[in-house]
């Protein structure tokens, strides 16, 4: 090893111990991060998140300027989900399709122990949730299906 | 230190429902966490809601995880997913870029020498600032406790393993370049410019 590259390696582990001191979490966002247990669901179908306009370049380079919608899709073994988030300021619209239409309604559980909210569906599976607030949030679909988390 | 069998004894106690296990996950690896998401670009409040976006995830794939001794890197590419979400819902720059060469003068050696000799740690986070983005995420990623390996780090960046080495090596000219352009000061007012602060 040269000179340089010593000095390289002893610069990056005065970075390493730098940042390890100095970019330690907030003691708040520990222990929100160890509250997230409660949670925990063991009787639920967990979906997946199969599609986020958010993560996908093609949907967002053909709508660039104009105030699109947000459009998620989650999958679970007999049940699909698509919804569509709407931003106006700091309240969200959320229209959905729940197909088939497996549950009478859909339930938005907050994170932040808000109470939840729920919207029933029409015979299609449609809902339909006007200017509800911003959080994170999950659906749960009648009392088989959650999906995860999202910030919304 | 974390082991990777004592992660991996970790994660399949909190899937079968041991809180102690959980809190003990959340202490080992917050770090990494928080410091995924600072090196994608996003701080304070935001931040904080990532992370928590990320713990509320983990809780469901605890017991999910295909290879329990790799939480880390489930974490950490979930926390960078998540990053990209925040950073595209407010229209912001998703980092990609290549980091260029860099070429740096004499003296830095110098420099470099007296800053490892002084243990000068503020100095070398506000030099941070200062080379690229890309640059900034790779090093959080590599200077990560528990480590990161590189396979994991590739995985989370969605580049070849080959291409962390050089890129390093190249990160670490450009916050020499930095360090030398600017020199070594200890200044307060220097020590309170990192604006990554909070």
């Amino acid at each position: 090893m040269t000179d340089t590259e010593g000095r390289d390696e002893e610069l990056f582990e005065l970075l390493r111990r730098a940042l390890l001191e100095r970019e330690r979490p907030p003691e708040a966002v520990v222990r929100a991060a160890k509250e997230a247990w409660t949670w925990r669901t063991i009787d639920a179908e967990l979906a997946a998140l199969s599609y986020d306009s958010l993560l996908d370049d093609q949907a967002r380079a053909g709508v660039r300027g104009v105030a699109a919608a947000r459009t998620l899709t989650f999958e679970a073994q007999d049940v699909r989900i698509e919804m569509e988030v709407t931003e106006d300021g700091d309240r969200r619209t959320l229209v959905g399709q729940v197909a088939p239409p497996v549950a009478e309604e859909v339930t938005i559980e907050w994170a932040d122990g808000r109470p939840s909210l729920a919207v029933a569906g029409d015979e299609l599976g449609r809902f339909r949730a006007e200017r509800v607030g911003t959080g994170i949030a999950r659906l749960r679909v009648g009392d088989a299906v959650v999906t995860p988390w999202l910030s919304i | 230190v974390l082991e990777p069998d004592q992660a991996r004894t970790l994660v399949e106690a909190a899937a079968a429902g041991e809180r102690g296990a959980w809190d003990r996950l959340v202490d080992e690896y917050a770090g990494l966490v928080w410091s995924v998401i600072r090196g994608c670009g996003v701080f304070g409040a935001e931040g904080a809601d990532v992370s928590q976006t990320v713990w509320l995830r983990f809780v469901e794939h605890v017991g999910r995880l295909r290879e329990a001794d790799r939480a880390g890197a489930w974490l950490a590419t979930t926390a960078r997913h998540e990053c990209f979400r925040v950073l595209r819902r407010a229209g912001r720059q998703v980092v990609t870029a290549e980091v260029p060469e860099v070429v740096v003068a004499d003296e830095a050696d110098h420099v470099v020498a007296a800053l490892v000799a002084a243990d000068d740690r503020e100095a070398v986070l506000v030099a941070l600032d200062g080379i690229p983005p890309r640059c900034r995420e790779l090093l959080r990623l590599i200077a990560t406790e528990p480590p990161l390996t590189y396979d994991d780090i590739a995985a989370t960046l969605g580049v070849p393993r080959g291409w962390i080495g050089p890129t390093r090596g190249r990160c670490i000219q450009h916050l020499r370049r930095v360090l030398t352009e600017r020199g070594i000061r200890h200044t307060v007012a220097d020590s309170d410019s990192g604006k990554e602060a909070g």
